[in-house]
């Protein structure tokens, strides 16, 4: 990589960066209201305890999905007190700035990195749009999901249970301290080098640098000769 | 035409030296990874708050701001940037450990030499801590005079901006340790 080609790598990121936030920050409520009922479907794939009721709602001018659980079986929350089913509990909010965040970083990440031609950035565009679903997967449904569990685990730490971590609290705290930063450069990585050989090949490359040039000192030699 | 992926750079890398190996890279970067987040995990809140937060980051952001705006008279407290003007509190998380993290543990994962892997080490620790500090600073003013700004630069422009500053750092760095590499030997 030469000093010209990483100093504009900086430039395009940084132009991309801007782009990419300032289009998401003006699509966010529509977007995210979009994207609520794969996030509910996720939100049931990861637990059972409750039904979640999701809506982007507007506070004080920021945009924020609002869950409100609806409990379907007791939760226990110590030997002897369980919290009833079929009652809703208090909604939590996640900022939907913050919900974006790993997408943002995934489509900027891939489009900061140059393509050798529309069909590498065709194949690199359908790679990153399959990507996109994981990433939103792995991160606003087990956040969601992680601070009901808090509220559970801290509630029954109030009655006197013992502590113990559910794991999608652990999953949260991975994500959110910097998990939600690695899914997506990896993922982000990983499409750049699959649309990359996929369009170019392993191979095709170090034949294309071996190739003689046509004005090589053989070439110009025999160029010489067959005019002779 | 130019690279055109981190396949060629892999693949330069392959050539003129130390062989880029993925699952290695992985393992390494995992368990590097996973190392620092327990251990910074099991730093007890108090200790973060009154030692490492209050002389790491919020004394040397209240000094830049009284430099930068005499004017503001912030003060440090534990766990908090204060003046009259606003209250911006420094939590767990507040002190760029996440990206710190990422990146000492790709420049650790890479097929570099120690000396390199030391260098690249101290250069993420010092770009994550003096954007991190810029960040502090900044939100400070944005709080005291554009409080409807902090939401979206807090959660959103920010840290994209950072993330994305230490993966070109990344790339920067192990550029400059191939070629140095390539040259000693």
């Amino acid at each position: 990589m030469s000093r010209r080609f990483l100093r504009r790598l900086c430039l395009r990121t940084l132009l991309v960066w801007a782009l990419v936030c300032l289009a998401m920050l003006a699509l966010q409520r529509p977007l995210m209201a979009s994207l609520l009922p794969y996030v509910d479907v996720i939100v049931r794939l990861l637990q059972s305890d409750f039904v979640a009721s999701l809506r982007v709602v507007e506070v004080q001018g920021q945009c924020l999905i609002q869950l409100t659980p609806l409990l379907m079986r007791a939760v226990p929350l110590t030997n002897e007190l369980a919290l009833k089913p079929f009652v809703e509990l208090e909604p939590f909010f996640v900022s939907v700035n913050h919900a974006l965040v790993p997408l943002v970083l995934l489509i900027a990440a891939v489009g900061s990195w140059p393509v050798a031609s529309y069909g590498e950035a065709l194949v690199r565009m359908l790679l990153s749009v399959a990507a996109l679903p994981l990433v939103l997967a792995l991160t606003t449904p087990v956040l969601l999901v992680g601070r009901m569990q808090m509220a559970v685990v801290e509630l029954a730490l109030e009655h006197g249970a013992t502590f113990h971590e559910p794991a999608l609290v652990g999953l949260l705290i991975f994500m959110e301290s910097g998990g939600r930063w690695l899914l997506p450069l990896a993922l982000a990585v990983a499409c750049v080098v699959a649309s990359n050989r996929l369009c170019i090949g392993p191979k095709a490359l170090p034949k294309i640098i071996r190739q003689p040039s046509p004005f090589s000192s053989v070439n110009k030699s025999r160029f010489r000769a067959s005019r002779l | 035409m130019g690279p055109t992926g981190p396949a060629r750079a892999f693949e330069e890398a392959g050539s003129r030296g130390r062989k880029f190996r993925p699952a290695l890279f992985l393992l390494v970067f995992a368990a590097v990874y996973t190392l620092l987040h327990f251990a910074y995990f099991a730093l007890p809140d108090r200790l973060l708050r009154d030692q490492v937060h209050y002389y790491g980051i919020v004394l040397p952001a209240a000094e830049i701001v009284n430099l930068v705006a005499p004017r503001e008279a912030v003060y440090a407290a534990h766990g908090a940037l204060k003046s009259s003007n606003a209250s911006l509190r420094i939590v767990r998380g507040c002190d760029g450990a996440g990206v710190a993290f990422l990146l000492v543990a790709a420049v650790s994962a890479s097929a570099a030499r120690l000396k390199y892997k030391l260098l690249g080490i101290l250069g993420a620790a010092l770009l994550t801590y003096a954007l991190n500090e810029l960040r502090v600073v900044g939100l400070y003013f944005v709080v005291a005079y554009r409080d409807g700004w902090f939401s979206p630069l807090h959660n959103y422009f920010v840290p994209i901006f950072i993330i994305l500053a230490g993966s070109v750092f990344f790339l920067c760095w192990s550029a400059w340790a191939r070629e140095a590499e390539a040259r000693s030997t």
